[in-house]
């Protein structure tokens, strides 16, 4: 091969090449992206997530990627025209390169989000504390105490609910720092770590015991949430009754079956049929289902939604707003 | 006053009804007078429509936006309050044979998700909600007012390809001027459907924790979103006029009816209280 070959190989590479990211970056293409992803947006909520989580799966997030990719390249090929075309003047140009980029923005702010934040619930008891601190969570700097002092329902007059709130108590170096109360639409946000009223419920202190009365295994569980024993049986704490004899209803499984089931006033053990040992309810307290959550990705995420929405009336509002402007004149 | 409310709301489906039937029968047997009366039902329907809604807000002291029933009745009044507004302007009252039946479909819709006042539930209680149900109005009102003027580009290109041009489709604006309003419409509203999905997601950051994960109802916002989005591409870089660009404007408002009640129905998420 001769030098001449070698250039004019290397010229129909580099065609073939630029061939191939035009055919990506095409119309075509960002529309056939925009259908694909459409499609499977509508398979992932009418397929079960149980049986296969479409939106978590390696392929949608490629698509994902995809389409910011290509977007991007759109958008950088726009600020090319409006630099050649000279439309810098206009604002419509200008209001669909935001939309492009923004959508880019977005992209990159939940990436960002997902590979340095954390999200996580926790069960946190009445009187309880939970430390918040690096070993757990990544990039929260100087460790903190969430303290649960209470957590309480208030209702309306008519009976339904009107709130859930928990009373946190935000410690840190052994000194209160402030008390606020965690509510939906309330979050508490410290160093940068936000705390979400998530859920709640009764933990309640579960013991089987053999007929002596020694403890074989223990758990603190929510209601409807089983301790599996050896061999095949759970035992199920369904329901905490409170008031001045609180009892708590249980159903012990075996093989999957219901073996026995009963209720057990606290602190008092009752035998499980005939063959096994007892089950014993010690404690009750309510908990708080806290979401423990940081998300480094959302100033971009937000700054992203602010640029798609002026980005969108500037490039759709046009005649709108130069007639306006006209008119002015 | 919660029956007063209901009255409203049936006399409002009445008035839709036989505005509606007006509207058609204008449009066959080419009467003025049915015309007019078809406006005054739709004004009568306006007005009892505004008065269904302010009695709730009175009963309930707060905006009525709170579930399906309330909405619907603000989605409502958005479409009849565009529709007069585009009539008015455009001095042509033969797009209500399209809009009216809509809107009467709709009211019977949300009539059967009736519920009594009830106060706001945690999740709602929000300074988002106002802005977030606002956006959807306007958004979803100026797409149904799109899908109407689709149908009647369809049908009139219908016509004129059957060779049955003449006395009905003379009072129906010419295809070009529908095509340029059907594009108008959804120009006007992809900044609010665009707006509507980010109030939901910043909102959701804070009631929950996450202002994205795949629920249902988000899915199927941004399914809709994405629709439009190809619109606008098709009309923009690839000529989309005429036909095409018409059922792109049809698919998309079913999709937007999907989002709206079709996944509260079908598709049980975060988004369910609104039922």
């Amino acid at each position: 091969m001769n030098e001449q070959d070698v250039i004019i190989q290397q010229t129909t590479y580099r065609k073939k090449l630029s061939q191939i990211l035009h055919i990506l970056t095409s119309m075509k293409t960002a529309m056939a992206l925009l259908m694909l992803l459409a499609v499977a947006a509508m398979l992932g909520t009418v397929i079960s997530p149980q049986s296969y989580d479409i939106y978590h799966s390696i392929g949608f997030r490629l698509l994902l990627t995809l389409i910011c990719g290509s977007t991007f390249i759109c958008s950088m090929k726009q600020l090319a025209a409006l630099c050649l075309l000279n439309t810098w003047r206009q604002l419509v140009p200008w209001g669909t390169l935001a939309v492009h980029m923004a959508i880019v923005v977005i992209g990159l702010g939940a990436l960002y989000g997902n590979v340095y934040g954390f999200s996580e619930e926790i069960h946190l008891s009445v009187g309880k504390n939970y430390e918040i601190n690096e070993e757990k969570y990544r990039g929260i700097g100087e460790p903190f105490t969430l303290h649960l002092e209470n957590f309480e329902t208030q209702y309306y007059a008519d009976g339904t609910v009107s709130d859930w709130i928990s009373h946190i108590r935000v410690e840190q170096n052994g000194q209160n720092e402030f008390t606020q109360e965690v509510k939906v639409n309330h979050p508490l946000i410290y160093q940068g770590v936000s705390i979400y009223q998530s859920s709640f419920g009764m933990a309640i202190q579960t013991q089987y015991l053999d007929a002596a009365g020694n403890v074989l295994q223990e758990a603190s569980l929510g209601e409807g949430r089983g301790m599996v024993l050896e061999g095949d049986t759970v035992i199920l704490p369904v329901r905490y009754i409170g008031g001045m004899n609180p009892q708590i209803m249980y159903i012990v499984y075996k093989g999957g079956r219901e073996y026995d089931w009963g209720a057990a006033p606290l602190g008092s053990s009752r035998f499980i049929g005939s063959q096994m040992g007892m089950v014993k309810f010690t404690e009750a307290q309510p908990f708080s289902g806290l979401l423990i959550k940081r998300d480094p990705g959302i100033p971009l995420v937000w700054s992203g939604f602010l640029l798609l929405a002026v980005g969108f009336f500037a490039s759709l509002y046009k005649k709108q707003f130069w007639s306006i402007i006209k008119k002015d004149r | 006053m919660g029956a007063l409310e209901k009255e409203f709301f049936n006399s409002a489906f009445v008035s839709y009804f036989l505005a509606s039937c007006f509207n058609i029968g204008h449009l066959i047997w080419l009467k003025e007078k049915f015309g007019r009366w078809a406006i005054a039902l739709t004004v009568i329907g306006f007005v009892v429509n505004t008065l269904a809604l302010t009695s709730r807000t009175l009963q309930s002291g707060r905006i009525p936006f709170a579930n399906m029933y309330e909405f619907g009745m603000a989605f409502v009044w958005g479409l009849i309050f565009f529709y007069l507004y585009i009539a008015y302007r455009y001095k042509n009252y033969s797009l209500g044979a399209f809009v009216l039946p809509v809107a009467f479909v709709l009211t019977g819709i949300f009539s059967s998700f009736y519920q009594e006042v009830r106060p706001l539930m945690p999740a709602l209680k929000s300074n988002w909600l106002l802005i977030h149900v606002i956006t959807a109005v306007i958004a979803y009102g100026a797409l149904a007012i799109s899908f109407a003027l689709a149908v009647m580009y369809l049908w009139r290109q219908r016509m004129e390809e059957a060779g049955e041009e003449g006395a009905i489709t003379s009072l129906l604006p010419s295809l070009a001027i529908l095509d340029a309003l059907v594009n108008r419409c959804i120009r006007f509203a992809v900044p609010f459907l665009t707006l509507l999905i980010v109030t939901g997601a910043v909102w959701a950051e804070y009631a929950w924790g996450s202002y994205w994960r795949w629920d249902p109802k988000e899915t199927w916002s941004l399914i809709t979103w994405l629709i439009y989005a190809m619109y606008l591409h098709g009309r923009v870089a690839l000529g989309w006029r005429g036909k095409k660009a018409m059922n792109w404007a049809v698919i998309g408002f079913i999709t937007v009816l999907f989002t709206f009640i079709g996944v509260n129905v079908l598709l049980p998420g975060l988004h369910s209280y609104a039922l």
